[in-house]
């Protein structure tokens, strides 16, 4: 009897410090076995390819604009205190190609090994870019963030700075909750775990590393070869080009991107359907962020 | 009876607080440098750490402060904290495989700092990018 109080006390603070992750946690839905895959397709590219979490998330467009209203109103607030600067600028760019299951282009392979396209022209943008900004002096990033004093000239500096006052006006979040965008991007993680668990791509994989290894490649899966450390330079090899497009045959021969492609998706829609409600939230606050910042812009 | 419940109970939720947010009280938290994406390989940003200022497409193969290697960095991140000022390039994309692959694991923003990544993302990124938005 006492020992069933202690313990169900227990169970109870340990359920508590649970919730306390709430923010972290999601639910896998409660499917009985692996789910039913629809038609299995054939893939050999990522152009015109959707899985079904992609319509929870903002347009890159769309990203860019609450990204210029939250520049607006950082710009706003930190002239309170005497700062000034140029706003960044955020021109829309192509993001280098979401390869969420790795290397399924022969003449990408053949070119850059396991690297994506473009990624060398995205790195020097990025060190260009960044060689150019001034940098923000100590006082300046104090109050950006909020983290020196709490009053500067006798104007308050608002709690966690001009970064969270910014936010909080276009009703930005960053605590995993609807609204903040790495919810929907856990919820993917999540589903892609749970393929690469799946029975039916794992022996795919089996397949896969089978031909590999007959063309003497020996990887266990597909991100092993992805991963390799000595496919770490800069510049593809001649040994990562010839890996890669052994890799993208293999995958190929075995319809191992089709049956990754119909596996994911299925975890996916199992997913949103354990999730609908977060969801649902989330599109409502990502759509009220998007108007908020638009008319952010509009003011200007 | 109640009392040496509750304080069993305490004792316990005490523990596993320790056990898995609290830094070894020999360690110190690291500082992300200034325009850098850091990454450390325990929770609360305790050493060791790796920083970035540019893209890096694998984890495996530069220099790392406190290991020498990033070999630590890979399959080892627990927080991080992008310390960036808004400028065009702000918004960081960390990867579960190399070259970008496994689809974004999470996107840090400027100036944001997570303690802990939460257990299903812990240990996994081995690459990131600077994103514009």
């Amino acid at each position: 009897m006492k020992m069933g109080l202690v313990w169900r006390l227990t169970l109870a603070a340990v359920a508590m410090s649970v919730a306390a992750c709430g923010a972290r946690e999601a639910n896998a839905g409660a499917g009985q076995g692996e789910p039913e895959l629809g038609t299995v397709p054939q893939v050999d590219s990522y152009d015109d390819l959707i899985f079904p979490l992609d319509s929870y998330h903002l347009s890159p467009e769309q990203q860019t604009t609450i990204a210029r209203a939250d520049d607006v109103l950082v710009h706003e607030c930190m002239s309170r205190y005497g700062f000034d600067y140029e706003l960044p600028d955020r021109t829309s760019e192509p993001e280098l190609e979401n390869r969420v299951i790795g290397i399924i282009d022969k003449d990408s392979a053949a070119r850059y090994g396991y690297k994506p396209a473009g990624y060398q022209e995205h790195a020097n943008r990025v060190k260009e870019a960044k060689s150019k900004e001034p940098e923000w002096t100590p006082e300046m990033m104090s109050v950006l963030n909020g983290k020196g004093q709490s009053e500067i000239n006798g104007v308050v500096v608002p709690d966690g700075g001009c970064t969270a006052e910014a936010r909080a006006k276009l009703g930005m979040k960053l605590d995993g909750n609807p609204g903040d965008e790495n919810l929907v991007l856990r919820l993917e993680a999540m589903a892609s775990d749970m393929a690469e668990a799946d029975s039916r791509l794992k022996t795919a994989w089996g397949k896969w590393s089978t031909c590999m290894a007959d063309a003497g490649y020996n990887y266990r899966d597909p991100w092993q070869a992805n991963n390799d450390p000595a496919f770490g330079e800069d510049v593809a090899t001649q040994q990562e080009i010839d890996t890669a497009v052994t890799d993208v045959t293999c995958r190929a021969e075995h319809n191992v991107n089709g049956i990754w492609v119909a596996v994911r998706t299925a975890y996916q829609k199992q997913i949103i359907a354990a999730n609908a409600d977060e969801l649902q939230r989330h599109q409502t606050a990502s759509a009220e962020q998007l108007q908020k910042a638009t008319d952010v812009l509009a003011a200007q | 009876m109640i009392r040496r419940a509750a304080a069993f109970v305490m004792t316990v939720l005490s523990l596993s607080l320790l056990t898995s947010v609290s830094p070894p009280a020999a360690q110190a938290q690291g500082i992300c440098p200034y325009s850098n994406y850091c990454i450390w390989v325990d929770v609360n940003f305790v050493w060791p750490q790796c920083w970035w200022e540019f893209d890096d497409g694998t984890y495996w193969n530069d220099w790392c402060t406190s290991s020498g290697n990033e070999w630590l960095a890979a399959n080892a991140a627990s927080s991080y904290h992008n310390n960036g000022a808004p400028a065009t390039y702000d918004v960081i994309r960390s990867f579960p495989n190399a070259w970008y692959g496994g689809g974004v694991l999470w996107k840090a923003f400027r100036g944001e700092k997570d303690s802990w990544v939460g257990s299903a993302y812990n240990d996994t990124a081995e690459s990131h990018y600077w994103g514009v938005g």
